[in-house]
């Protein structure tokens, strides 16, 4: 079980992410939402969330621990420091007193409410959240309606299809992101909100760290604690492996048929997947009883709508292999570009290399191609699109199969070579869904063989691709899966995450946690 | 019958090109004072092989019909006759056409001073000819010929079938027992079968892809010197490939898409990866995002790009600082095209130059890095680019070279190639069983760059250009647009070839700029196997012929000015040599404006057409004027300066004769090289000219002979050439010396002629080595046999040397018994293989090369043979490098002398 865990930063990454975007144009907070309480425009967060972030090129990925606050945890903890902790009273002003949790803090006349909210034992983030009254007695009405902008605002800022991860007794993990281009508007909410006391520190990994590490000092006056990135992305797989039910998942070998030849652009009925997954589900019951217990919570449901069709891998690392058989394993992370590691050991790790086409490619390419502004919009595009009038196919140069040489007649041979002819550039231009997918395409495809080569230097059998590019794209990932399992011959696999974008930010919120702290503790001893 | 005596022949092609007759007769040189052998003389021998002509199997030749006609033909029952003549390669976006053409072109076959020289019947001469092909290479023999390589865009397929008709190459049956049979390669052969069939009533034979591509790059790879090259930060370097020492290597093939074949040898090979995203995705994606019309324009506005405005970098993301923890720079591309989203701004605002770049960057640096994992899987060192994406375009060179170099830590090596479009589509034709191109070594091809017809931005077109004429119409026409042509275009086919039939960037100035045939770097291969390396070479494979390296910026700048600055002249003495019509100042013109181009072209681009020697800048004038059908413009003055010397020299020889043997050895070698200052090659020897009569320049000349030369190694060349003071005969005589002569005139005359009497007269056989076409004033092969019959006149030995040599054939010499025959030496004239002033020994006629055997002195006179090539070459005999230094930079810089000092080089050879 401790296999997944890499405790040692070898080197730094770029893992930059992609995720889900928001309308472009996001309007300035109404003063009137300049409210002290509730008025958060982070959803789900208290003051004793816990937070990570990974601030890549194109997304800020974050990802908050919300705990459950037990009489145990309330008992006072002998030497809490205070950095990295947060309590909602803390942001909404210096002076209000942290809750009884946060011994260090000078007052502790908020602690009381808290324990009100905190121990009535709800599990149901959901009831916590409308139901939480407020502190400082804002009337009724107008509390209603600042909710209503409050979540307005929220569903401006942050993409939230993201689903939360519930861990029993301990707490739930959210998993957010907005563009980094919004990152000065982000710290200006976060500190008309008071989200995050004035000195305490985040936890951070990607580039923005480092870059926007004097903004949130001057804007918000936060300290970001940085953490390494290829160990913050490592950590953060292995965590959200292990923790979240049914994070990982992989293709069943044989879900596209091909014999001989790759057919990657088959399409798999519902009907098949579906048995193929009862299949699955069958064999894997022992992993089920386990995690029984957060199974409705959790809400298979929206699993089911990310990634569908797939056989879930539960109880992830068992699944693939056991710790002895688990290493090396490559993870391909996919974000704005491409980094690759390879991981040969719990505590050793090393990136391998990369490619620049990666999410961002994608997205700028179909935006510079299309209409589409954001990335939901692209995929939505993609899916419908049809790239046979854009792609030169093996087919269309050799008439069939290229047999000799292995390669099908659906197989791209050319990304965008059919247009190298003349008068067709007008027509394609009418196509936006072909050009996604054909710019989709391409991307993954030149992923995927990359990912395969060093798969194949590296001697490993087990590829985890990550990053937000996948998120929501089933068109990726299945394949990615075929081509792994064509060109290996069944030897190389491709695992997927369902929280994909947010390993990093997982790793980051991690790294920063002090064991000391009993909120921490909550965490960390998941882990 | 007899296959004895001389002949001349002359091919008369049926339009299908078949071979069908031969027109013999006895050898008429047109020199004036040649000896004109007998008329009668009606038993054609076996044929000698010529470097520019074609090679025929004579084997077995009979004449046909009766020996009383004037122009009996000749049957050729070994000559194979179907040739096929094309092979294409038909991919997603161009049509890639090789095709072969078996006649010497029209301009230089139509020579009517050039014939085949009288060399003596010997029997190793025969073992240079054709049977010997034969044998050695046990299969078919190589046919010499020329390649030509051209392309078309694949959507005008018309084109290329209208090119194909109007060069009849279909008429030509493909080899094999089939009929009209094509050999084509590429996805497009099965799409575009039948339309072959209608328009061409040909088959289309399909033949693998990779094959192909495996084939064409082993093939060039072997028998094209500079063909592979790397190119390192804007810096292009010709790698010599040793072929014991090529596999295995990783081929990787860009055309639409991306093949990686791993090659192990000739036909063993495996596809082992590819990428998607190849060169139509740089073409389709680049049309859709910057509206270019064509693909070189998309390269060429890359040029202008930044594409900092549309890559995400490691700094953007770093805020600016470098992410040196894992060697990333902050201006490492993170994502490409990553800028381009959160900025809601529509497409038409970005620069379409810096959208050019980035794409053009995330392709090549793509293929680089694919193409470095496959090497790293299979350990592999070298990786060579095929295909028709780089185009010469050092920017895509760069990248990929970076790519493989960073990722493989400078373990692989990126390598392209200049024929690198052609790869399949050669493939395709060496598929073809007859040819025996699988057998061609880098020694047998000649790669030529003519003129073909310029582009004029789209503007003007033409027909297909198929003769001299058209050609010259062309650059007319061009010219009168008032552009200025920059660069040659290669091949000659306007709309297709050099663009490939991609429609002509809009040049920024309005010239022809050379991007546009630095798309092709590819000439005609001429393909001549009866070039071989030359024995005597100490070493081949460390052998340069070139003295002076024009690598060097400086040194390349100068020799072309001086080419430049001396154009003029030359123009109006080859206009001049021809009549000075105003047919011909026309030509005269043209040959200018085409020569100004292939400088222009070199001073831009000093690699573009492989290795630049100043052997390989000389000998493209001569090309360049033989192009143009100006054949001997030298002709008169060679003749007039000839007969004056001739004058002269029986005084001399009786000058010579009243000294001893060691003074006369030095009053010979001075003679050398005084009379080596006549020499139409230097601008300063032209200057003395126009000062003084021939005799004058002689005499003072040599008077300024004063020993110690700068080089002077006569001492010991003396004491090799020792005799016994009683008797007077040599105490180590050669058996046989190989006089490479340089000009005409006094030089030959009164210098070379009188050295190799003496040499004939301690009984070594000597041969006179002679260029096989002429070179500025040098004299050529084809010239030598009427000055030796003339200076034979004047002394008995050389009269019997020749005699016996066969050189005089007409000269019934009855003094000349039997006995007399056998002892007396042979003076004998061969022809080198080369229309250069210098000489490149990798690539001599068999002829030399078979005369090697017995040879012990090799003498190399003048500068173009001796200076500027050869100064530091090795032989493994005696060797005399004889010159007199006519321009103050060179003896600057390699005697560390001055103009008109000497140099006597004499290097024994090494007693092992």
């Amino acid at each position: 079980m401790t296999s997944w865990k890499a405790r040692v930063p070898a080197a730094l990454v770029v893992p930059n992410s992609l995720g889900d975007s928001l309308p472009l144009h996001m309007t300035p907070p109404p003063d009137s939402l300049v409210s002290p309480v509730d008025s958060s425009f982070l959803e789900g967060a208290s003051s004793l969330a816990r937070f990570g972030l990974d601030i890549g090129g194109t997304l800020c990925k974050v990802v908050f621990f919300e705990p459950i606050i037990t009489a145990e945890i309330q008992a006072p903890a002998p030497s809490e420091t205070p950095k990295s902790r947060f309590s909602r009273e803390s942001f909404e002003d210096d002076n209000v007193v942290a809750p009884s949790v946060e011994p260090d803090d000078a007052s502790n006349s908020n602690g009381s409410h808290e324990n009100e909210i905190w121990s009535d034992g709800k599990k149901d983030f959901s009831m916590f959240k409308s139901s939480k009254p407020t502190p400082k007695g804002v009337n009724k009405g107008g509390e209603r309606s600042k909710r209503e902008h409050s979540r307005q605002l929220d569903r401006k800022m942050w993409n939230s299809s993201h689903d939360p991860v519930h861990i029993p007794g301990r707490g739930t993990l959210y998993f957010k992101c907005f563009e980094t281009w919004k990152m000065e508007e982000f710290l200006a909410l976060t500190k008309e909100h008071s989200l995050v006391k004035k000195g305490r520190a985040l936890g951070a990994t990607g580039g923005g760290a480092r870059k926007f590490k004097d903004h949130f000092e001057q804007i918000a006056g936060l300290q970001l604690e940085r953490a390494d990135e290829l160990y913050s992305l490592v950590r953060g797989i292995d965590f959200l492996a292990r923790h979240a039910h049914q994070e990982s998942f992989e293709y069943p070998a044989g879900s596209f048929r091909g014999g001989a030849i790759q057919r990657p652009l088959k399409e798999i009925s519902d009907d098949e997947y579906e048995l193929q997954a009862e299949r699955r589900a069958s064999s894997s019951t022992s992993s089920q009883d386990r995690s029984k217990s957060n199974e409705d919570m959790n809400g298979t449901e929206a699993l089911r709508r990310v990634v569908k069709g797939p056989v879930l891998a539960t109880s992830d690392i068992e699944r693939l292999g056991g710790p002895q058989d688990l290493y090396p394993y490559l993870v391909v992370n996919i974000g704005s570009g491409v980094s690759i590691l390879r991981v040969d050991a719990a505590e050793r790790f090393e990136r391998v290399g990369g490619t620049s086409l990666g999410g961002s490619t994608f997205l700028g390419l179909t935006s510079a191609l299309t209409n589409c502004t954001t990335f939901e919009e692209a995929i939505n595009l993609a899916r419908e699109g049809d790239s046979t009038q854009i792609d030169m196919l093996v087919g269309d140069i050799y008439g069939g199969d290229y047999t000799e040489m292995g390669l099908a007649a659906t197989t791209v041979a050319s990304s965008f070579g059919k247009l190298v002819q003349p008068g067709r550039r007008e027509a394609a231009m009418q196509t936006p869904q072909h050009l996604s997918k054909a710019v989709l395409l391409m991307v993954t495809n030149n992923i995927g063989s990359i990912a395969m080569l060093h798969a194949r230097a590296a001697g490993v059998h087990q590829i985890m691709f990550t990053g937000s590019f996948l998120h929501e794209n089933e068109l990726a990932m299945r394949l990615l899966a075929v081509a792994m399992e064509f060109w290996s011959k069944g030897n190389i696999k491709a695992v997927f995450l369902r929280h994909e974008g947010h390993a990093g930010a997982m790793g980051a919120l991690l790294s920063t946690l002090d064991p000391l702290n009993p909120i921490d503790k909550l965490l960390l001893d998941a882990s | 019958m007899h296959t004895d005596g001389f002949f001349r022949c002359i091919v008369y092609q049926s339009c299908n090109w078949r071979l069908t007759k031969f027109e013999t007769r006895l050898l008429p040189t047109t020199m004036s004072s040649s000896p004109r052998p007998s008329e009668d003389g009606e038993e054609p021998v076996s044929s000698r092989t010529s470097p520019i002509r074609p090679l025929l199997d004579l084997s077995g030749a009979a004449i046909q019909g009766s020996r009383e006609d004037k122009n009996p033909s000749i049957v050729l029952p070994n000559q194979s006759e179907e040739i096929s003549h094309f092979a294409v390669d038909l991919g997603g976006s161009l049509i890639k056409l090789v095709y072969f053409s078996r006649r010497a072109d029209r301009e230089t076959t139509n020579s009517g001073n050039r014939a085949l020289s009288p060399v003596r019947k010997l029997d190793h001469l025969k073992r240079g000819g054709f049977e010997a092909e034969l044998r050695r290479y046990g299969g078919f023999p190589i046919l010499g010929g020329r390649l030509h390589f051209v392309k078309f865009e694949t959507s005008k397929v018309n084109d290329c079938l209208d090119f194909i008709q109007s060069k009849r190459l279909h008429l030509c049956k493909a080899g094999g027992a089939k009929d009209g049979v094509i050999k084509a390669t590429g996805g497009g052969a099965f799409k575009f079968a039948d339309m072959f069939k209608e328009r061409l009533g040909a088959t289309i034979d399909k033949e693998d892809e990779m094959g192909c591509l495996v084939a064409g790059a082993n093939f060039l790879l072997r028998a094209i010197r500079d063909e592979a090259f790397t190119h390192l930060e804007g810096e292009k370097k010709f790698v010599q490939i040793d072929h014991n020492d090529l596999y295995p290597y990783l081929l990787v093939n860009i055309g639409s898409g991306v093949s990686m074949i791993k090659v192990d040898g000739d036909g063993q090979y495996e596809r082992v990866s590819g990428t998607n995203v190849g060169g139509g995705t740089f073409w389709g994606l680049g049309r859709l995002l910057t509206k270019s019309k064509s693909f070189d324009e998309l390269l060429e506005i890359s040029q202008g790009g930044d594409n900092s405005a549309i890559d995400m970098l490691v700094g953007d993301i770093y805020g600016g600082l470098d992410y040196s923890k894992i060697g990333l720079s902050a201006s490492t591309i993170a994502s490409s095209f990553g800028k381009v989203i959160g900025q809601d701004k529509p497409l038409s605002e970005y620069r379409r130059e810096d959208i050019a770049l980035s794409l053009l960057r995330m392709i090549s640096y793509n293929i680089g890095q694919v193409a470095y994992l496959n090497a790293l899987r299979y350990g592999l060192k070298r990786i060579f680019f095929g295909g028709f994406f780089i185009r010469g375009h050092a920017y895509t060179m760069d990248t990929m070279s970076f790519a493989i170099r960073y990722w493989s830590k400078g373990e692989a090596q990126a390598m392209f190639l200049r024929h690198e479009g052609f790869l399949g589509a050669l493939g395709a034709f060496l598929n073809y069983d007859k040819h025996g191109l699988s057998n061609l070594t880098a020694h047998q091809c000649v790669e030529r760059f003519p003129m073909g017809a310029p582009y004029a931005r789209g503007e003007v077109y033409g027909p297909p250009i198929r003769d001299l004429n058209g050609k010259i119409t062309w650059m007319d026409k061009f010219v009168s647009k008032g552009n200025e042509i920059t660069a040659p275009v290669p091949t000659s086919y306007p709309g297709t070839t050099g663009l490939g039939g991609f429609e002509r960037p809009l040049a920024r100035s309005c010239s022809l700029r050379s991007d546009a045939s630095a798309a092709l770097n590819v000439g005609v291969l001429h393909l001549v196997p009866s070039l071989e390396p030359f024995p005597l070479l100490a070493d081949i494979q460390s052998y340069e012929p070139n003295t002076v390296d024009l690598s060097d910026q400086s040194e390349r700048e100068y020799w072309l000015k001086i080419l430049s600055s001396n154009l003029s002249d030359l123009v109006e003495k080859a206009v001049a040599s021809e009549g000075g019509t105003p047919d011909v100042i026309r030509r005269g013109d043209a040959f200018a404006r085409a020569f100004k181009a292939h400088l222009a072209r070199l001073r831009e681009e000093p690699a573009a057409y492989g290795q630049l020697g100043l052997a390989n800048l000389l000998e493209m004038r001569e090309e360049c004027l033989r192009e143009f059908h100006f054949q001997d413009v030298y002709l008169a003055i060679k003749q007039r300066e000839n007969e004056a010397s001739m004058v002269v020299l029986p005084d001399l020889l009786a000058e010579l004769d009243s000294l001893e043997p060691s003074a006369r050895l030095l009053a010979l070698i001075e003679g050398v090289l005084a009379a080596n200052i006549f020499d139409w090659g230097s601008r300063a020897c032209v200057e003395l000219y126009r000062s003084g009569t021939i005799l004058e320049i002689y005499r003072m000349s040599r008077n300024k002979m004063r020993r110690p030369w700068r080089v002077d190694d006569f001492d010991s060349f003396c004491d090799r050439m020792r005799v016994n003071e009683i008797t007077g005969i040599p105490l180590k005589p050669h058996k046989r010396a190989l006089l490479f002569v340089d000009n005409s005139g006094a030089d030959i005359v009164l210098g070379m002629i009188p050295l190799a009497r003496e040499l004939l007269m301690r009984g070594t056989e000597v041969v006179l080595v002679a260029n096989s076409l002429p070179t500025i004033n040098d004299v050529t092969a084809v010239e030598l046999p009427s000055i030796i019959a003339a200076a034979a006149k004047h002394c008995e030995i050389l009269r019997k040397a020749a005699t016996a040599g066969g050189l005089l054939v007409d000269v019934v010499d009855d003094d000349l018994t039997e006995k007399d025959q056998a002892e007396v030496p042979f003076l004998t004239v061969v022809e080198n293989g080369c229309g250069s002033p210098c000489i490149d020994f990798r690539q001599v006629s068999s002829e030399l090369a078979s005369l090697a055997d017995d040879t012990d002195l090799v003498v190399l006179e003048g500068m173009g043979r001796a200076l500027h090539t050869n100064f530091n070459a090795k032989f493994k005999c005696d060797v005399l490098k004889l010159a007199m230094v006519k321009n103050q930079r060179l003896a600057e810089q390699i005697i560390n002398g001055s103009i008109y000092d000497c140099v006597c080089r004499f290097e024994p050879k090494e007693q092992s």
